[in-house]
């Protein structure tokens, strides 16, 4: 009997860690925003955002996630979020963002610009 | 696009053609070879393309196709099962469904892009774009609905008439005159941007507008050398870039401006959803906001009288 209620003891330390601040909505709100995070990053790729368009394709999820969970995000919330999932600076950059800009041409204005 | 297809699809259907029916089994040879046309059934459409390569891989035959009038990065290995031959037989059975790269642009919009069969369609927005430029050409307006359609998911960029005569100016000194301008531009780039977030610290979503233009600073970094310039300003910026500095340490708003017409292009379509291209427009048109504010500052140019006049240029 003496030594039972440390066992118990350490279980209920255990439960309070696993349950966070003790509220199941809040780790519901969590677990369902992480799921939304899972189903962005087949559009906003982490290949994609360690790429040269990465800015843009962060803005993208931010967007997507500020729509779906109706809340704000800043891009250090998103990065950090990624973060969960994987660890950013050793995702390699997309290949095909590595050549996206050696096609040589010259510019030019498009023709609605020649102003007289 | 399409001219290109059917010429070529003529000849190489007279020299290769042939039943796969008929086709006598052999080790050596797989049912399609190298220049045969076929067509790639994919959801409810086919693509048409072309075997470049084929290659036996335990016991099976697999096929590197090209799909016709698309960007080489989309080929694929492919087996037999996934392809069709295309014959004129085959073509009239699925004709309604045969999808040609320029047609498809027309599809965009209906699509939500998700998933890799997205790739595609990043090459129909690059196709989409330059047909829309030949469109204003040709018909201005008059066809409004299609090129709506095509549009709705690209971004679009609306500049003030000062600043599109500021751009029409600029061609005429640099591309007709050659005259280049004396650089390094004051502001640069860089100090430019750097301002306008400055300026805007009481912007609602400052966090966001910093993400955009990091963003157009990358893409600035990238794309000068190769996107950006006139002919007559190739062999400057060749010099002054052997001094290991960045594009936007350098250049200024005209090649700035030059980047936002060729953002459209840029962009990856096929990783940005609808709102957040209508979301990305709203940043710019802060930022094109500032500049039309401070038009006057930022234009204050002088143009290279000689070739040697950029050495310790300094404003």
């Amino acid at each position: 009997m003496n030594s039972q209620p440390k066992y118990h003891q350490n279980l209920a330390e255990t439960d309070m860690i696993f349950s966070g601040s003790g509220n199941d909505d809040e780790e519901n709100r969590e677990l369902s925003m992480e799921i939304k995070v899972l189903e962005a990053i087949e559009i906003y790729t982490p290949s994609k955002i360690q790429g040269v368009h990465g800015h843009f394709v962060l803005f993208g999820l931010i967007d997507n996630l500020e729509r779906r969970l109706r809340r704000k995000f800043t891009p250090d919330e998103v990065r950090d979020l990624l973060d969960r999932f994987y660890s950013l600076e050793r995702v390699k950059p997309d290949e095909e963002d590595e050549e996206y800009f050696l096609d040589d041409e010259e510019f030019s204005l498009p023709e609605d610009f020649k102003v007289e | 696009m399409s001219e290109r297809r059917e010429t070529s699809a003529d000849e190489e259907r007279g020299k290769d053609a042939k039943d796969p029916t008929t086709e006598k089994p052999s080790t050596s040879r797989g049912l399609y070879e190298e220049g045969d046309r076929v067509l790639v059934p994919e959801g409810e459409l086919f693509y048409e393309g072309k075997v470049l390569a084929s290659e036996k891989e335990n016991g099976r035959w697999t096929y590197f196709v090209h799909y016709q009038g698309w960007n080489k990065k989309w080929d694929e290995w492919l087996p037999a099962s996934k392809l069709i031959q295309d014959t004129p037989e085959s073509r009239l059975q699925e004709h309604s469904k045969i999808q040609s790269a320029a047609e498809s642009s027309k599809r965009y919009s209906k699509h939500s892009v998700s998933g890799s069969k997205s790739k595609k369609r990043k090459v129909e927005d690059k196709e989409t774009d330059e047909k829309k430029e030949r469109k204003k050409e040709e018909k201005k307006r008059d066809d409004e609905d299609e090129d709506e359609m095509a549009e709705e998911a690209v971004l679009r960029i609306n500049l003030p008439v000062s600043l599109k005569k500021r751009l029409a100016q600029d061609a005429e000194l640099v591309s007709k005159q050659e005259k280049t301008l004396s650089l390094p531009r004051s502001p640069t780039v860089k100090k430019l941007l750097k301002d306008f977030l400055e300026a805007s610290t009481k912007h609602q979503r400052r966090d966001l507008l910093l993400e955009v233009v990091s963003g157009i600073q990358v893409y600035f970094d990238r794309a000068l050398p190769t996107m950006l310039l006139y002919k007559a300003e190739r062999e400057q910026c060749t010099r002054v870039l052997k001094s290991h500095r960045k594009p936007s340490d350098i250049y200024g708003i005209e090649h700035l401006l030059r980047l936002l017409i060729k953002l459209p292009e840029i962009l990856p379509y096929e990783n940005l959803e609808e709102p957040a291209v209508r979301a990305l427009e709203t940043k710019i048109a802060v930022l094109v906001g500032y500049i039309k504010r401070n038009e006057q500052a930022l234009f204050s140019r002088e143009e290279n009288p000689g070739k040697e006049a950029e050495n310790g240029k300094q404003d």
